[in-house]
């Protein structure tokens, strides 16, 4: 039953949001307020309890009540600061995604953890993918904890604040073919980072090899030439994601890498010291490149029936 | 669209509308001290809507922002907290209240026109 007390309670319901600065100081104002209130409705409405309950009713939800005393923004982030968190998410997760997937081709392939385990690499890949979903969660937490702390005490940003900004500052409009392809660019991240890993390190560590046509140690000969090409291709990869399209000089330099690429195979195939010509081993190399272009068919057959499923799908919402 | 309608989007602007004039009406009243509930009262019988938990905190942040002064009166029966608009807050006033005929004159134009 509404009594007296009420507005105790109502008056510290208030409080409790309050900033604690000026509390004690609100609460005797809003006591006083509610006071007021009830002696003018007490004679309009006839018992004090009445008019109690038509006053709090009137004054609404006391954390409501609170809310309008805070000056502080009552959003998490900002229109003024949205964008910068979404592009440092961006930035943290890709080089997460790098970390990772390092340490992925590290365990596939030397780590004895996994190549004595019964474990096949689907199976390490999905524990790697969910290592990456985990780290994007806790990304996550502490980029928007770091922003809220900005957002909250840092200088305020005006929305529309650019220093100095004038129109020869805008880039031009990507046209069709300068838009990225992403799948393409972390795909060709994904295998160049696997690449160096498993040239560079793991190859020599690998005896007994089915590769015994290879002669391992010609081939660190040409390993010089192939890092120098991967780190160009790793670094035109993170250029492109960072400008946000291609352009003339990252399609030159792919094609560069491309030349360059063919050229070293080019000079690999035909050097005698490299592939020796003992049938036996030239038999085994020939499975495993039999297994190796069915695979790479495979990949290629799912690749394409994903387009045309994408394509059919395109055309039907039409 | 019903006039019901039509009177909840007239209603959603008029609160903007009243909102944007809050500030000049409370100043206004305050040459004198008072206290909340008696400037509420003020206002609503000369016919400007505001509620009390909408005035008190805006008392308070114009008092934040120097533009009111207020003090404690303990001698009544209840402690009752007056405000007063400070000298910087009456500068504030009247270029306010310059501004308001200005563009008051200014609406009152582009609507002739638009007739």
């Amino acid at each position: 039953m509404i009594n007296l007390d009420y507005i105790n309670r109502y008056v510290y319901a208030v409080g409790k949001h309050l900033p604690s600065q000026q509390r004690e100081d609100i609460k005797k104002e809003i006591h006083t307020l509610i006071m007021d209130m009830v002696d003018e409705r007490k004679e309009r409405v006839g018992s004090e309890k009445e008019a109690i309950q038509e006053v709090l009713l009137e004054l609404g939800d006391p954390a409501q009540f609170a809310a309008q005393y805070h000056g502080k923004p009552n959003y998490v982030i900002g229109p003024s600061l949205i964008h910068s968190f979404i592009f440092v998410f961006k930035i943290s997760m890709l080089g997460i995604g790098i970390g990772l997937a390092v340490a992925f081709f590290a365990e596939a392939f030397f780590a004895e953890t996994f190549t004595t385990s019964d474990q096949n690499i689907v199976q390490l890949l999905i524990q790697y993918v969910g290592q990456f979903i985990n780290a994007g969660l806790y990304t996550f937490g502490v980029v928007t904890a770091i922003f809220i702390l900005i957002e909250r005490y840092g200088p305020s940003f005006k929305e529309t604040e650019s220093k100095g900004w004038d129109p020869s500052q805008l880039n031009p409009v990507p046209k069709h073919n300068e838009k990225l392809n992403y799948t393409e660019i972390i795909l060709t991240l994904l295998f160049t980072i696997g690449a160096i890993i498993f040239f560079n390190f793991y190859l020599f560590d690998f005896s007994g090899s089915v590769l015994t046509a290879l002669s391992l140690e010609r081939l660190q000969d040409y390993l010089v030439y192939w890092n120098i090409v991967w780190a160009a291709s790793i670094v035109i990869c993170l250029y492109s994601l960072v400008a946000g399209r291609y352009t003339l000089t990252s399609r030159f330099i792919d094609a560069l890498i491309s030349v360059a690429s063919f050229v070293i195979f080019l000079f690999m195939v035909q050097d005698p010291s490299l592939l020796s010509l003992d049938k036996d081993s030239w038999i085994r190399s020939l499975k495993v490149a039999l297994n190796i272009t069915l695979i790479s068919m495979g990949i290629s057959a799912v690749v394409d029936l994903y387009k045309w499923g994408r394509a059919f799908k395109e055309k039907k919402q039409v | 669209m019903s006039q019901t309608d039509v009177e909840s989007f007239v209603e959603k602007f008029m609160q903007e509308f009243r909102r944007g004039t809050t500030v000049l009406c409370v100043l206004s009243q305050l040459k004198q001290p008072q206290y909340g509930y008696s400037l509420v009262q003020a206002l609503n019988t000369k016919g400007f809507q505001i509620e009390q938990n909408t005035l008190y905190p805006l008392l308070r942040r114009l008092e934040n922002q120097y533009l009111l002064e207020s003090h404690w009166d303990v001698n009544e029966s209840r402690p009752r907290k007056y405000y007063v608009i400070s000298e910087v807050g009456l500068r504030v006033f009247e270029r306010l209240s310059e501004e308001w005929k200005k563009h008051v004159g200014v609406v009152n134009q582009i609507l002739e026109e638009g007739d």
